[in-house]
């Protein structure tokens, strides 16, 4: 078995090609559907956001399967795959499960360490699972993504940080205040830069809002879509002592408010502070006001030096994650080992049991005499013998398996003790299974499982 | 040093260091055994006052461990609640440090009443209440001004637009500059009723040559200070950074008062045994 990630991101794809594999919700459990049934797929997820489109999952050959792939996005997003090949990338195995981990944890992101992304992951999985397109592998390796993301938001401050202009002066605004609820902004401006600002302030609590221009029909525009109140530049001074915060965009060539002006309003506002942002260039704001006591004013080469700053914390947090992943590839590599052996012990316990159960027919045919009782007795001694013996070489291919030549250890094992019939059976059985199961949509161990990892991604 | 000092000790200092580990590192885990182990320590703490309130019948502030060890329990106490209504971490962790100092410096004081000290506890009194209330005072003077300090860091890190993740950790300016101001006028009242319980016991009791001492006259230094600091404030005349300055220049006489101002008193001494 081996686990392959294909796909396309923001880094290998432009947006042109990248929107056409964009993928709607509610025909995903189709997709899954017909993943499964046109390639030899045993397991499969699509994450598809609004910055990659990457297709998860475990098969049998990954060379073969690599190309079914390839065919079914061709089909499914309608795109010749001549198009987008050259921008598609493939990770196997251990690589693959780096990469979803990397993924998870937001360090493959646009926006170095965005939460966002562990949602979608996370979503895109109990979508797979909910229509029964994963199994065994895919309901571990997901879990631990999705625990490993939590807990690198938990334990690092990769998301901390504000890494967005407007996102570092809503920031910088909760610092000074707390939170912005009745707090009152001044809006200098009314072009398209003020209309985003303004929409910014109001989803952030700001309930009383100013619009000061030029000209007063367009504040008045402006200030009807939030119910603020519209101002001429003139008027401007008789709010600036009302205001707590004042954002600036004009097209002014000179300074539209000096620090004259600020310094008056401060006498009026006496210990309540004042966070002026300018976000024109030129500056409207005269950068002498950030020298009055309790006034706090950022431009925006300010804005954008905290960003730069808030980013390389991120990188260094971003470390951390790193060794966390590793931590965590470790983990999943044993628990990947184990699994490969689970059917070779299953196959010797079986093969053993069998030995039993025919060798003790034989004996109480041939001692008839006996009583219920001492067959008994006999069966509990003789299977005591049986696991007794089976003790030790058990826990040794447990342990064998996750040494580095592990696969020639465990062909050694079952060559040893002749398992390869007891084997053949057990994977017929399984197909067999697999068969049955697929008839059925979600089965009740997916939804078990689901409610499994429910529990843990619980916030 | 019992054994549950002892276990207080490591139980305080176990707690520090899970809680340094999530300063340096964003640890929610070692936040949260470091919180407890803290909350631990309180509960000990607190069970060895009401232990010695029932055996003594009266509030065990007399030698400087129990002074010292009376303060840093204050520290904690205050440390818990910011955490707990707040999420003041920061708080949380610049307090328990300050308090865990002041226990390790009790250690280093003798438990034992000496003779000065038998002579003062022979006759009776409010002392011990006006000594509480006074160490009350001092530990809320101390929160003050550690809110006073953080106030200028953030307000020297937001003028000259320097980001840090310590930043991002603190609450907002205008909340530390409340809580500094909150936490001197508690104080204030808090020195208020001490000293009136001080001099109040001097006079009734007849000996009032002992008003005629540097620590009182320290003392009642420190109380007007409080007291043009709050006035300004409330006044609004002085705010900001110019308040916080304030604030710490007013803690130092506070700690000139609580240490050397005692060594030169005619009847503090003994606290400083």
């Amino acid at each position: 078995m081996h686990i392959v990630a294909v796909g396309l991101n923001y880094k290998t794809t432009p947006v042109e090609l990248r929107e056409c594999f964009a993928m709607e919700e509610e025909r995903l459990p189709e997709a899954l559907k017909m993943m499964k049934q046109s390639c030899s797929i045993l397991e499969g997820v699509v994450v598809a956001t609004c910055n990659r489109t990457e297709i998860y999952a475990v098969v049998d050959q990954h060379q073969v399967c690599t190309n079914d792939i390839q065919s079914f996005m061709a089909d499914w997003f309608r795109v010749p795959v001549d198009k987008f090949k050259e921008h598609l990338y493939m990770h196997t195995d251990m690589n693959a499960v780096e990469h979803l981990f990397r993924v998870t944890t937001g360090l493959d992101s646009m926006v170095l360490g965005e939460t966002q992304i562990l949602g979608q992951v996370k979503d895109a999985f109990l979508t797979a699972q909910q229509h029964g397109a994963t199994g065994t592998m895919f309901n571990e390796l997901f879990k631990e993504a999705v625990t490993l993301a939590k807990r690198a938001q938990s334990e690092t401050a990769i998301s901390e940080n504000a890494v967005s202009v407007s996102y570092a002066a809503v920031e910088l605004g909760k610092r000074i205040f707390g939170s912005f609820e009745n707090k009152k902004t001044l809006i200098v401006g009314a072009g398209k830069m003020s209309e985003l600002t303004l929409k910014h302030m109001q989803a952030s609590g700001s309930s009383y809002i100013y619009v000061a221009n030029r000209t007063l029909e367009r504040a008045q525009t402006l200030a009807a879509s939030v119910n603020g109140i519209a101002l001429t530049l003139e008027q401007m001074d008789q709010v600036l002592s009302d205001v707590d915060i004042v954002i600036s965009s004009t097209g002014s060539n000179g300074y539209v408010v000096m620090k004259e002006q600020i310094q008056e309003a401060m006498k009026k506002r006496r210990t309540r502070p004042m966070f002026l942002i300018d976000i024109a260039v030129p500056r409207d704001l005269d950068p002498h006001i950030n020298e009055l006591d309790n006034v706090f004013l950022y431009d925006i080469d300010d804005l954008q030096g905290i960003v730069a700053g808030n980013l390389a914390l991120r990188q260094q947090e971003a470390q951390k994650i790193e060794r966390m992943i590793e931590e965590e590839m470790t983990t999943f590599e044993h628990w990947y080992q184990t699994l490969e052996v689970v059917p070779i012990i299953r196959a010797l316990q079986q093969k053993a049991t069998d030995i039993h159960a025919e060798t003790l027919e034989s004996l109480f045919n041939k001692l008839p005499d006996l009583d219920e009782r001492e067959r008994k007795i006999i069966h509990k001694l003789t299977k005591s013998i049986v696991n007794q013996l089976l003790h030790d070489p058990i826990a040794h291919v447990k342990d064998m398996a996750q040494e580095r030549r592990g696969k020639e250890a465990m062909d050694l094992f079952t060559s040893m003790f002749a398992l390869e019939e007891p084997l053949a059976t057990l994977e017929h059985d399984k197909i067999k299974a697999q068969d049955a199961a697929a008839g059925q949509s979600a089965g009740s161990n997916a939804s078990s499982a689901l409610n499994r990892l429910r529990a843990i991604t619980r916030i | 040093m019992n054994l549950l000092t002892n276990f207080v000790l490591y139980l305080y200092a176990l707690s520090l260091l899970f809680s340094l580990s999530d300063l340096l590192q964003r640890n929610q885990n070692a936040r949260r055994i470091g919180t407890g182990l803290l909350s631990l320590v309180w509960i000990l703490q607190a069970s060895f006052f009401i232990a010695r309130i029932w055996m003594d019948n009266d509030l065990p502030v007399i030698t400087r461990y129990e002074t010292t060890f009376f303060f840093s329990w204050v520290l904690v106490t205050f440390a818990l609640v910011l955490y707990m209504f707040f999420r003041a971490e920061v708080f949380l962790y610049s307090l328990s440090g300050l308090g865990f100092g002041i226990f390790l410096f009790s250690l280093s004081g003798q438990s034992a009443i000496n003779a000065d000290l038998a002579a003062f506890t022979a006759s009776g009194g409010i002392w011990p209440l006006h000594i509480a209330l006074s160490i009350g005072a001092y530990a809320l003077f101390t929160i003050s001004a550690i809110f006073a300090l953080a106030y200028l860091y953030m307000h020297n890190r937001l003028k000259s637009k320097r980001w840090s993740t310590l930043l991002h950790r603190l609450p907002s300016l205008q909340w530390i500059e409340q809580m500094s101001y909150r936490f001197a006028l508690i104080g204030w009242a808090s020195l208020s009723i001490a000293l009136l319980l001080g001099c109040g016991w001097i006079i009734v009791s007849g000996h009032l040559a002992m008003l005629n001492d540097l620590k009182v006259y320290s003392s009642l230094v420190v109380f007007v200070a409080y007291g043009v600091y709050l006035w300004r404030g409330v006044r609004l005349s002085t705010f900001g950074t110019r308040l916080a300055l304030w604030n710490l220049i007013v803690f130092a006489l506070v700690i000139l008062n609580y240490s050397a101002m005692n060594i030169f008193s005619g009847f503090h001494k003994w606290s400083w045994m």
